[in-house]
């Protein structure tokens, strides 16, 4: 009862001591003030052979033992400045991240650079999980990759990232929490649901599909090029055969439109119903016919590509998580 | 990755297997062949496990190994509780864990126990070179540990290099401790080492021991005198007197051999009743010279000196014979405090009946030859000194004095005497003894060194200056010391053994027999120099000597005061450093006419108009200035002077700001 109480208060003011020591910042150069150390359980190991080879020099009144063990505990103190060293003054970068589906793990990618020494072994990921480890050359820079798992929709901030080296001896764990104002786009996990609104689209879709296989005319799906036709769509087979140029015509045979809409999903809850309709998106995108997003208060019209994709997704991952869930996570 | 959990990749496990093979090569010298050829092969099996030739040991294969080595080592050494067992052990599981080495926390473990058995070393020797090779040893660790660490990245950097500077970093923090951390004795007893070999003089002579001990080399002690080095004649180290013949070997006499329960009077104990009585019968008559010893371990309790020897050792005890002896066989190398008085007189009065059989019995039935010429010279009717004159000046004619001695009958004096007629000391000695005996003289020999190579400002004593000679009893006198070989070649007692023979150490392992090459003997000096500093600055660095350097440096004058004095001055060193990085990481210091805006800024700060961040000293105070309309006037005043002095380069406004800011009141 008294001791969860008591890391629950322990925690809370050193988050609130990290996010004054290392504020929310998207490049970092790891200062002194941002660097933590201790010993690693080998160095309290290490120490401890030195205490128990002191005790044999001393009952074997035994010089030499004596120097070794010194020796030993001096290595031990010395290497506190070698751990600390090697990642003072490293500097961290968040170079980009990539939006995935909840559930999913995402790369994020970041960035070390030196300034003027090199920098070994440093380990990034995130605390109490295992990282990847990398070195980073004198004034160069070294990419490094994290994957992070999205736990939840929206906006998600997956917490602090931990860089960490124990280089050059493991005797010392230096380690730094920084935040690089991470904001990574979680969309609804996809889910397989019937797509009543779409069927017969699907169907007529699939018809033409074996017409147009059957016959054996490839410019029955052509039509002449127009200004303001998409370069995506020109024949270049066609026209690189010399017969002109064409446009395919995509739109004219999958001409229906197809709406995914929010009310067209009753009797499901909220996270369901996006994940629903994440998941035809998903599937209509691939047929290259336009559809529209039908969302409570927002519509997006009808369009194809990725880009269309993107922007559906977007507002589904969006559509009510509120400000609270984003920051809610430490 | 938490690193304990990697996998161990090829250049860490080279580097630990490296490490491991260097730390047990010193160990050879006592270690079994078994342990030996064990070693060698489960590090032959690791390699091949990473080679994925051999397979990595089942769990049952595992348990046998363990209980088969634990097995082989009591069988080998009998019982587990030793020095040499316990190493043994710690060698054994140290390279069993080689094969059950997954992962870094595993190589961690090694390593560790590398570090153990660089320190169980040291145990069994303790020379420069040793403490260089376990330097060597710890630095190809320290390498192993770097490489370790860098498992997860390529292994470009060098990690002796990295290793190096590291120790090379290390050594201040080191030489500090050595010297000045509070030294305490010794916490509870401990097992030494014990197989070793008993090395120099032992307690039982033969004809042509010594002469063998002589070729074979080897140092035995070092003495330093404190003030002048007496000469080579005076210098009769004696080690153990022997008074019992059987015929041909010389032996102690079973009384006073200490450790059978024999006549000692040990450092400390009060002399009472006449139990002790005989220890008061010696008279000193000169004054004593000062030197210290630094002995060699020889397994034996002899400690030699010069007599009539008073040593400052404790556990240390006076025999009957007036030799000294250690309370324990000595194992590791031992230094002691002696006064010597070279011109004495023990037991001039008389001896008690049963020493004086002790020193006249002759074994019956054996060198009847000696026997009866000794007879036939005390029948004419010569006293004793006159016998020991005759017998001196008859072996000066017509014998020699050789290191090749030939080998003697059963009747060992009657045929060196009358037929060979070529010995080496143990020879004369012994016949000398004998003769005085049938002659009716108490007489005994005495074993021991005679001179030595002085090198620099001490004395080296080795065992080519191993030495018998005689002591006779006379009425008046008492026990004196005769020594045969002076008479038959002077030199030998006069310059030392080295200016008879040119070439006495014939061990080709032995430095010393190579002193006919000037280079190799130039060398050899070089390095008894360097050991002896060795011996006498870093072995026998002890806590009175820290105590002394620590007072010599501080002032201190017990353990508590020096532990004070270090603790500040490791204080005093941190908190300098402490203050450097702050100094470091301070930011500059602030501008004058800054921190007189500073000063404004608390003034208005009073009235709760406070600075935003962000906001430029003008804008404050334009801003302040509006809400403190009676005082518009004067901030613009000290505005205008501010910029004046900050951007327009003109110091000389800056006093003006300063008295403006200062009459400033904020209403």
């Amino acid at each position: 009862m008294f001791w969860p109480s008591l890391t629950a208060l322990f925690n809370r003011h050193f988050n609130r001591f990290l996010q004054k020591t290392i504020p929310r910042q998207a490049s970092v150069s790891l200062s002194q003030k941002k660097l933590f150390i201790l010993p690693t359980k080998s160095g309290w190991f290490f120490l401890l052979a030195a205490l128990l080879i002191w005790l044999l020099g001393t009952n074997y009144e035994n010089n030499l033992a004596l120097a070794l063990a010194y020796f030993l505990i001096s290595v031990f103190l010395v290497s506190i400045i070698h751990t600390f060293k090697n990642l003072h003054h490293l500097h961290v970068r968040l170079t980009g991240s990539v939006p995935g589906f909840k559930g999913d793990a995402t790369d994020i990618k970041i960035q070390f650079s030196s300034k003027s020494k090199p920098h070994y072994g440093i380990a990034t990921g995130w605390p109490k999980q295992s990282s990847s480890v990398v070195d980073v050359a004198a004034k160069a820079s070294t990419d490094a990759v994290v994957s992070c798992q999205l736990q939840r929709r929206g906006w998600f901030d997956p917490g602090r990232l931990k860089i960490e080296s124990s280089y050059p001896l493991g005797l010392w764990r230096c380690w730094s929490l920084i935040d690089l104002d991470l904001e990574l786009l979680s969309y609804p996990r996809p889910l397989e649901c019937e797509m009543a609104s779409m069927r017969p689209d699907m169907e007529s879709s699939q018809e033409q599909g074996s017409v147009t296989t059957e016959g054996n005319e490839e410019f029955e799906n052509l039509k002449a090029f127009k200004p303001g036709d998409s370069l995506k769509h020109i024949a270049w087979k066609q026209h690189a055969q010399g017969r002109g140029l064409f446009t395919k015509r995509y739109s004219d045979h999958h001409g229906q439109q197809i709406a995914l809409d929010w009310s067209s999903l009753p009797g499901k809850d909220l996270e369901e119903r996006l994940s629903c309709l994440c998941y035809q998106a998903l599937r209509v995108s691939k047929t290259g016919q336009p559809y529209s997003l039908q969302l409570p208060g927002q519509f997006i019209p009808a369009s194809t590509g990725p880009a269309h994709l993107q922007k559906v997704l977007r507002s589904l991952a969006l559509y009510a998580s509120t400000e609270g869930t984003m920051a809610g996570n430490a | 990755m938490h690193s304990d959990q990697m996998q161990l990749n090829k250049t860490p496990l080279a580097w630990l297997l490296l490490s491991v093979f260097a730390v047990v090569i010193p160990h050879a010298r006592h270690l079994s062949v078994w342990v030996i050829l064990a070693v060698c092969l489960i590090i032959t099996w690791r390699v091949q496990i990473f080679r994925g030739r051999w397979s990595i040991p089942k769990r049952w294969t595992k348990l046998i190994l363990v209980s088969g080595s634990i097995l082989g080592l009591k069988l080998l050494y009998h019982s587990l509780l030793g020095l040499e067992p316990m190493v043994a052990l710690l060698i054994t599981s140290m390279v069993l864990k080689l094969l059950e080495m997954y992962r870094q926390k595993d190589a961690m473990a090694v390593v560790l126990l590398c570090f153990f058995t660089t320190a169980a070393q040291f145990l069994f020797g303790q020379t420069a070179l040793d403490f260089f090779y376990g330097l060597f040893c710890s630095l190809l660790l320290l390498a192993t540990l770097v490489s370790l660490n860098r498992n997860g990245s390529r292994q470009t950097q060098n990690n002796l290099a990295v290793g190096l500077r590291l120790a090379i970093q290390c050594l201040p923090v080191m030489l500090f401790l050595f010297f000045f951390f509070p030294r305490i004795g010794s916490l509870w007893s401990v097992p030494l080492p014990q197989n070793t070999a008993k090395t120099g003089i032992s307690n039982v002579i033969s004809p042509g021991d010594i002469s063998r001990l002589a070729q074979d080399g080897g140092k035995a002690f070092t003495a330093t005198f404190n003030n002048t080095i007496p000469t080579n004649e005076q210098l009769y180290w004696r080690g153990l007197v022997m008074s019992e013949f059987d015929g041909r070997q010389w032996s102690l006499n079973r009384w006073s051999s200490a450790s059978a329960g024999g006549i000692v009077k040990w450092q400390g104990q009060s002399i009472k009743g006449r139990a002790m009585d005989w220890y008061n019968r010696a008279q000193r008559e000169s004054k004593p010279i000062e030197y210290q010893i630094i002995l060699e371990p020889t397994q034996q309790q002899w400690l030699y000196a010069l007599p009539l020897a008073d040593l400052t050792l404790g556990a240390s005890g006076t025999t009957r014979d007036f030799t000294t002896i250690y309370h324990t066989p000595i194992a590791k190398r031992l230094v002691y405090r002696v006064e010597s008085t070279l011109s004495y007189k023990i037991e001039p009065q008389q001896l008690p009946s049963w020493f004086r059989q002790r020193n006249l019995s002759l074994p019956e039935g054996y060198n009847s030859k000696t026997v009866a010429m000794a007879q036939k010279w005390r029948a004419e009717g010569a006293r004793p000194g006159q016998i020991i004159d005759r017998f001196l000046s008859m072996i000066t004619r017509d014998y020699t004095y050789t290191l090749e001695a030939p080998l003697l009958a059963r009747d060992s004096v009657d045929d060196f005497l009358w037929n060979t007629k070529a010995g080496y000391c143990e020879h004369y000695a012994s016949a000398f003894v004998v003769f005085m005996r049938a002659a009716g003289i108490p007489a005994r020999v005495v074993a021991g060194y005679q001179g030595g190579e002085k090198i620099e400002d001490f004395i080296q004593v080795s065992q080519a200056d191993a030495h018998a000679w005689a002591e006779v009893w006379l009425e008046g006198e008492g026990w004196k010391r005769v020594d045969p070989t002076a008479a038959i070649a002077p030199e030998r007692v006069r310059s030392g053994v080295r200016a008879v023979f040119d070439r006495s150490v014939r061990n080709p392992l032995s430095m010393e027999a190579y002193r006919h090459i000037d280079l190799l003997n130039r060398l050899r000096l070089q390095i008894d120099v360097f050991n002896y500093r060795w011996q006498t600055f870093v072995l026998n660095y002890n806590s009175d000597r820290q105590l002394s350097l620590v007072q010599k440096i501080f002032g201190a004058k017990n353990l508590w005061q020096m532990a004070f004095m270090v603790s500040s001055v490791i204080v005093l060193c941190v908190a300098i450093f402490v203050l450097l990085a702050y100094l470091k990481q301070r930011p500059n210091a602030l501008a004058p006419e800054i921190k007189a805006i500073r000063r404004l800024e608390k003034k208005i700060a009073k009235l709760g108009l406070v600075r935003r961040p962000g906001e430029t000293v003008s804008q404050f105070l334009t801003r302040a200035g509006h809400r403190l309309p009676r005082q518009a006037k004067s901030l613009q005043e000290i505005l205008l002077n501010f910029e004046k002095v900050t951007y327009q380069n003109q110091p000389q406004h800056l006093t003006a700001l300063k008295t403006q800011i200062e009459q400033f009141k904020a209403r």
